[in-house]
């Protein structure tokens, strides 16, 4: 079976997400400027710019609604301003937010439990945005192969994986609980969830792979 | 450009697929950059107001008239606050709330940002109080108890 040496038909750059790892740089340079004294865009606000982003994708990954996602956001962010005390490494102050911002979005779901719409009633399947003209047909192609490989995914893969992208590294105890799963299994789930989404992924690159 | 199928290359599918299906709401970025700066601006005057958080939001009707009303439950170890918010078509709110335990307290409605304006109203002696026409959009509400005994509380940003 030969798959990685077939060239992907995407042969487009996409715009670049930024990893976890450099968000988390970004967050916690962000967070000494601000404990040093620094207003505005290089401290507090700049860390909210930075990390929100990651805070939604967490905190969505309970199925919340849109509303009290953005609820379970600003907490989080208010938390922070009362306890930046406690936080004695800057370095930890991202996983800080998102254990945070994961703790309380269980606490909700678990209070809402009967009134929470799945997940996929909730998202609209929206069609990818226009990038440019001459793109637009591949990547359109491109993007929704991707939607729908993630979406074929077991709902604990999906949930799992969304937590473990935005995250740097996340604390596997935490996770375990807030998603009713047994910790050791966690490290296990997450490698089979990532083997599927490679195989779905090699056949859409590559149709011929596995017959 | 082949793709790359490490656990890092994978991850950042990931991070695609829902940065594009399930992106943060339009404005989120700034409304929270405005929810911690009125949060230290708080900070700095009184540290000792107890944060309550939401415990839910329920949309309980679209009235027929335009209006609709939203029932919001604030709470911490030792207080609830119920909230409701009918918004009339012209614009203003009216807002109800219940303070529990019931008891005294002085409300002070803040917009979230800061627009220099607030307004303040007396609950009655069981803990019931009303702001009949508050602008429309985020505000917080802080709640001293006229026992100086009992700590401040204070809610979170909400948009009514």
């Amino acid at each position: 079976m030969q798959v990685m040496g077939t060239p992907s038909r995407d042969s487009t750059p996409r715009a670049p997400t930024q990893s976890a790892g450099q968000v988390w740089a970004e967050a916690s340079a962000c967070f000494r400027a601000w404990t040093d004294g620094e207003t505005g865009e290089l401290g507090l606000s700049g860390l909210v710019r930075v990390m929100t982003p990651v805070l939604w994708h967490v905190v969505r990954s309970y199925r919340l609604p849109h509303e009290l996602a953005e609820d379970v956001v600003q907490t989080t962010w208010l938390a922070l301003v009362r306890r930046r005390d406690a936080i004695e490494d800057p370095v930890a102050i991202g996983g800080w937010l998102t254990t945070t911002a994961r703790r309380e979005a269980w606490r909700v779901s678990k209070l809402k439990n009967q009134a929470i719409p799945v997940e996929d009633e909730e998202i609209a399947f929206r069609l990818p945005r226009q990038r440019s003209a001459e793109s637009h047909a591949v990547e359109a192609d491109e993007s929704s192969q991707l939607w729908r490989v993630v979406d074929e995914l077991p709902d604990r893969c999906r949930r799992l994986l969304r937590i473990v992208a935005f995250e740097n590294r996340p604390d596997y105890t935490h996770v375990a609980q807030t998603l009713d799963m047994p910790v050791g299994s966690i490290g296990p789930t997450r490698s089979r969830c990532l083997a599927k989404l490679r195989i779905a992924l090699m056949q859409i690159d590559d149709p011929e792979a596995g017959r | 450009m082949t793709r790359d199928y490490s656990r890092d290359g994978l991850l950042q599918v990931v991070r695609e697929v829902w940065t594009e299906r399930d992106p943060m709401p339009a404005g989120l970025v700034e409304r929270m950059q405005a929810a911690v700066e009125a949060e230290l601006a708080i900070a700095g005057t009184d540290f000792d107001v107890e944060l309550l958080m939401l415990v839910s939001r329920e949309e309980m009707l679209a009235g027929a008239r335009g209006t609709a009303t939203y029932t919001l439950r604030f709470s911490s170890d030792d207080i609830d606050l119920l909230v409701r918010a009918v918004g009339a078509p012209e614009g203003g709110t009216r807002l109800d709330g219940w303070v529990s335990p019931a008891g005294p307290v002085t409300v002070h409605a803040t917009p979230v940002p800061d627009t220099g304006r607030s307004w303040e109203v007396e609950s009655d002696d069981t803990g019931r109080f009303e702001f009949t026409d508050l602008p429309a959009g985020m505000v917080r509400l802080h709640l001293t108890p006229r026992d100086t005994g009992l700590k401040p509380f204070a809610t979170p940003a909400f948009e009514i």
